[in-house]
């Protein structure tokens, strides 16, 4: 399943969107803090400023310096809900509150900053204490005679952080479906665009035909990102090419200039072969070589045969084969050749096909030589036919002396031979290893499919596609 | 029989010129196309042999300059190339045969007699070679006056060695003549035909001395013999 690019980049995206989900809780949560204090610190000036804009208000000498001290306390206090027993405190210098809080003789030491609040621009000038492992901000606030001193602990101002957290938390937690199919739909249409133009390029690729001289994928249709590849890809064809036609080149001019020796040398061996004594050793010599010359003849027509297949100049002159009179005709011969071996054919009388005479005669002559060449003594062979959406399947099946094992689509390739037999004893009948490459193009020049299979009982089958008429 | 040959390879013609001699044909050879087809329209020749491949002037224009004169010469194309285009080419200029190289004589030799036969409007409706009668439209063959119906591949292999009396052919030779097969069955079926030939015209009252015309020639082929 993790062989799939597109699920890859599917997870990969969903994995980012995740990690940037959990490093942006982490990290709002350590960033927030600072500006989160601050709004604190300015909630409790702006009452601060209430508190004393307040006790300015009040007759003068009605209050005393206590109360008023006690005021401003009982008022802080009543704006935090979860205050713990001694987390605000309040005195006036000079005052015998001072005297009595420990917090006070702490303060002068202090170093003491400003803060600034942007939006109301103002400033509150604040002294961080330490007091029995415990931090407290002190905020010193002016306008009444003398200065008052409100220290909050840091505990307590941390927890009001930790609610105002917690509230965005909750809130994110309600709309977590709803990021999870987020995430989701982003990491799908994420990955479908990031592949887009891979699949186009594959789609491209899948189009791009070797035996078309000039066929190239065109860069500009592509992202900048791509040029470089498409343009190494497209050298790399044009070289590809330039090899399969020298290639095939070669083997055709070699096969062609074969030829004319080969010509002579047949004349003139079965000249010699005419010539000579009848029955002489000269003359039986002579004739093994003639019967080489033929086998040297035949390689030469099947690679010359197979280069013009490999440049895709197998040319076709397509006429109608009646299947039944063809292989019934060709199956009468064999039977006279091996009487050993168990012909059978079931083939429609209406089965018609169209393809290459010529060629389908080679294939069907390659096929049954082998089904003969490879059976086993009192073998079977047997030739089927049968017509399946619009196509004709031709099988020719065997028993066989070969193992099975290896008996697959390596049959196929050139100069592949299977020698492995069943049983070691029998006589070993040799071929060229391009009769049944030759089978394939010959096929595939016919826009069908070839296909070898086993199965057990030592057979062997052999199906081909053809065009029905 | 008078044959022109045109082909510039010197040792394919050597042998083709030998073998036509073998059988009684005359030959005349040229080497380049334009000699070829200046000797072709000022001489009368039976049937011409004609390359592609020639210096001077291509195959195919020397044919389609004999058919131009209104010269109606059998002419058969011999080639190494096969490809359908090559063949259709010839048929179209005006070829009556084709024949790929590499090839054997005797089947040269068959397809020239053919070609003038059938040019002449003259197929001989028997062959008559060393006293055995083969009657092409009953494929009857009588021999000493024994008759016998041949099958269709008695009848091919006996036409095959009766074209090219005095020429031995090998088993694969045959094979692919009168089968047309191009593999070996491993099996001894052209033995087998030509003894079913040889029974079927020969019995015991032959006279002494009176030979089959159909000879083997042991390890080599089949030979029918020119008396």
């Amino acid at each position: 399943m993790f062989r799939s690019f597109r699920l890859n980049v599917f997870l990969g995206v969903l994995l980012c969107v995740l990690i940037f989900a959990v490093a942006t809780r982490i990290m709002v949560r350590q960033v927030s803090e600072g500006p989160i204090l601050m709004y604190l610190y300015e909630t409790l000036d702006k009452h601060i400023e209430n508190e004393i804009e307040d006790l300015k208000q009040s007759p003068k000498n009605k209050i005393d310096v206590a109360s008023q001290v006690q005021i401003v306390q009982y008022n802080l206090e009543k704006s935090f809900v979860d205050l713990k027993p001694n987390e605000i405190q309040v005195w006036m210098a000079g005052g015998p509150s001072q005297e009595e809080n420990k917090l006070a003789g702490l303060i002068e030491n202090a170093n003491w900053r400003n803060l600034t609040f942007a939006i109301e621009k103002s400033s509150l000038p604040l002294a961080e204490v330490s007091y029995q492992g415990e931090i407290w901000s002190v905020l010193r606030a002016s306008g009444l005679e003398k200065e008052m001193y409100i220290a909050v602990s840091k505990n307590l101002l941390l927890r009001s952080v930790s609610k105002i957290m917690s509230t965005r938390e909750a809130v994110l937690l309600n709309l977590l479906p709803l990021l999870v199919v987020f995430a989701l739909v982003a990491a799908y249409i994420m990955s479908y665009w990031a592949l887009k133009p891979v699949m186009y390029l594959q789609k491209s690729f899948t189009k791009l035909q070797l035996q078309k001289p000039d066929e190239q994928i065109s860069e500009a249709n592509y992202f900048r990102e791509f040029k470089d590849f498409i343009r190494h890809f497209n050298d790399l064809i044009d070289h590809l090419r330039t090899s399969y036609k020298q290639a095939a080149r070669f083997s055709s001019d070699a096969a062609h200039e074969l030829r004319t020796p080969l010509t002579i040398i047949r004349g003139h061996l079965h000249r010699l072969v005419n010539e000579s004594t009848d029955g002489s050793a000269l003359q039986l010599e002579l004739s093994l070589v003639a019967e080489e010359v033929e086998r040297l003849i035949s390689i030469t027509n099947k690679l010359l045969m197979l280069s013009l297949a490999d440049a895709g100049g197998i040319k076709l002159d397509k006429q109608e084969i009646k299947l039944l009179d063809l292989v019934g005709e060709m199956v009468e011969d064999l039977k006279l050749f091996n009487p050993d071996i168990d012909f059978d054919f079931e083939i429609p009388s209406n089965l018609r096909l169209k393809a290459d005479t010529d060629l389908f005669f080679q294939l069907l002559t390659n096929l049954m030589g082998n089904a003969v060449k490879y059976n086993q003594a009192q073998g079977k062979v047997k030739c089927s036919a049968e017509l399946s959406n619009g196509q004709i399947w031709i099988t020719v099946a065997n028993t066989t002396s070969l193992t099975l094992e290896g008996l697959d689509h390596r049959v196929f390739e050139r100069f592949y031979r299977h020698r492995q037999r069943v049983n070691q004893n029998l006589s070993e009948k040799p071929g060229d290893g391009l009769g049944l490459s030759l089978c394939r193009e010959i096929v595939l020049a016919h826009g069908g499919q070839i296909e070898i299979k086993t199965e057990p009982e030592q057979w062997v089958k052999i199906s081909s596609s053809w065009e029905a008429v | 029989m008078n044959i022109l040959l045109i082909e510039d390879e010197q040792r394919i013609a050597d042998f083709i010129v030998a073998g036509f001699t073998d059988v009684g044909f005359t030959t005349h050879w040229e080497q380049d196309g334009f000699r070829g087809l200046t000797t072709a329209l000022i001489k009368s020749f039976d049937a011409i042999v004609l390359d592609l491949t020639l210096p001077m002037m291509d195959g195919l224009t020397v044919l389609a300059e004999i058919r131009h004169k209104n010269l109606s010469t059998p002419v058969i194309i011999l080639s190494a190339r096969t490809d359908l285009d090559d063949r259709l080419q010839g048929f179209e200029k005006g070829a009556d045969d084709f024949l790929a190289k590499p090839f054997f004589i005797e089947e040269l030799i068959i397809r020239i007699k053919t070609v003038v036969s059938r040019k002449k409007g003259s197929v001989e409706k028997t062959m008559v070679q060393s006293g055995l009668t083969l009657d092409r439209f009953t494929r009857v063959a009588n021999w000493r006056n024994i008759k016998a119906n041949l099958t269709q591949r008695e009848y091919l292999l006996l036409e095959c060695l009766m074209l090219s009396p005095g020429q031995i052919f090998s088993r694969q030779q045959i094979l692919k003549q009168v089968w047309q097969i191009d593999f070996d069955p491993g099996t001894n079926v052209v033995d087998v035909c030509v003894q079913r030939l040889r029974k079927k015209l020969t019995d015991d009252k032959m006279p002494e001395g009176e030979q089959f015309p159909i000879e083997t020639i042991r390890g080599v082929g089949y030979r029918f013999n020119n008396y």
